[in-house]
């Protein structure tokens, strides 16, 4: 179980700046910001990650 | 009020949540590989895309950073009395958002918390709230109205109100949990669609729309809880429907967000463990 202040807290960080580059995505809040931020240009780089869609299919948009 | 210089950018690991193995992380992801081995229930939740988990606030997130600064933001919050979302109100007014509201059904607890908000908020913060059930769309255009012409054009919307129904069987044939069922879709999908308009019609120029969601809507069959169809079938479809706004709307940032396995009052009368939070459970 999570403490309140983990989803309240990071809904301000996911309102800020910082978190721009998540628009479109469908994220945890129990997920390291720290790590996420490491991997912001991988995650910019691939539409697909961290949204909802069948696996295994070969088309990307 | 606001510290920066010291705040530590790398985040301390709590101790309830030790750091799990990098292995571990991969094999929530590839697991349709036949040979990948199952981890036992303990290592599955919550599924993770880092190696660090949390369940309780930490440096990173504190509004008090002030590169997470919400001055000059107006934020709206659905469900706003209750549980998370009135704890998502007081973060953001640490955070120095220069207005708030709040909307939802109960008016004491609306009172309570705007209360709570204002004891934390800066003395420059309007904090603002209005008695509105999103179920109804003319209330719900109204709310959205009265706190844009008190706070101004909306920036953030955080849709936070929802219904978690009682669990029953998903072939459940019974009329009282049958009515249930489709209380939850009034409330998660119906509702969002209210509050939703409501807000890009009152919105600012670069609105963005927090949904908040449920984990369950994307994981596997085997993660699933018996009981929760009608739960997870209208968050499923709520996160539809935030995508289908986010096509429309080019300039309408859409983020969707599982907020964490929370015990708040609406799980707790549910018997259900594993919650979201909204305000609708207050008189169901």
């Amino acid at each position: 179980m999570s403490a309140v202040s983990l989803p309240a807290d990071f809904m301000v960080w996911l309102a800020s700046a910082e978190a721009a580059f998540l628009k479109g995505r469908y994220v945890w809040t129990n997920w390291d910001v720290g790590e996420i931020l490491a991997r912001k240009e991988e995650i910019s780089a691939n539409p697909n990650l961290l949204t909802m869609m069948l696996q295994g299919l070969t088309t990307e948009w | 009020m606001y510290f920066h210089p010291s705040t530590p950018l790398l985040p301390i690991d709590d101790q309830s949540t030790p750091r799990v193995s990098n292995h571990l992380s991969s094999v929530w992801h590839c697991q349709n590989k036949s040979t990948t081995p199952i981890p036992n229930m303990a290592t599955r939740f919550p599924p993770r895309f880092t190696s660090l988990l949390h369940h309780t606030s930490y440096p990173t997130i504190s509004p008090l950073r002030l590169a997470l600064s919400a001055s000059g933001k107006t934020i709206v919050i659905s469900g706003g009395g209750t549980g998370i979302g009135s704890s998502i109100a007081t973060s953001f007014a640490r955070a120095g958002a220069s207005n708030i509201g709040i909307f939802g059904r109960n008016e004491t607890s609306l009172v309570t918390s705007a209360a709570a908000v204002r004891t934390v908020a800066l003395e420059s913060t309007k904090v603002a709230y209005t008695v509105a059930d999103q179920v109804d769309a003319v209330a719900t255009n109204a709310a959205f109205e009265t706190l844009a012409k008190e706070l101004g054009p909306i920036d953030v919307f955080i849709a936070n109100a929802a219904y978690l129904p009682t669990p029953a069987p998903a072939a459940t044939q019974d009329p009282a949990a049958q009515a249930d069922f489709w209380r939850a879709f009034e409330v998660n999908v119906k509702g969002l669609q209210h509050a939703c308009s409501a807000f890009l019609a009152n919105a600012g120029e670069r609105p963005m729309l927090i949904n908040v969601s449920a984990g369950f809507v994307h994981l596997p069959t085997a993660a699933q809880v018996p009981g929760l169809g009608a739960y997870v079938a209208s968050k499923a479809a709520a996160d539809r429907y935030v995508q289908a706004l986010a096509k429309e709307r080019e300039e309408l940032h859409v983020v969707s967000v599982h907020p964490g396995r929370v015990q708040t009052e609406m799980a707790a009368r549910r018997g259900v463990k594993a919650p979201d939070d909204g305000e609708y459970a207050d008189k169901m």
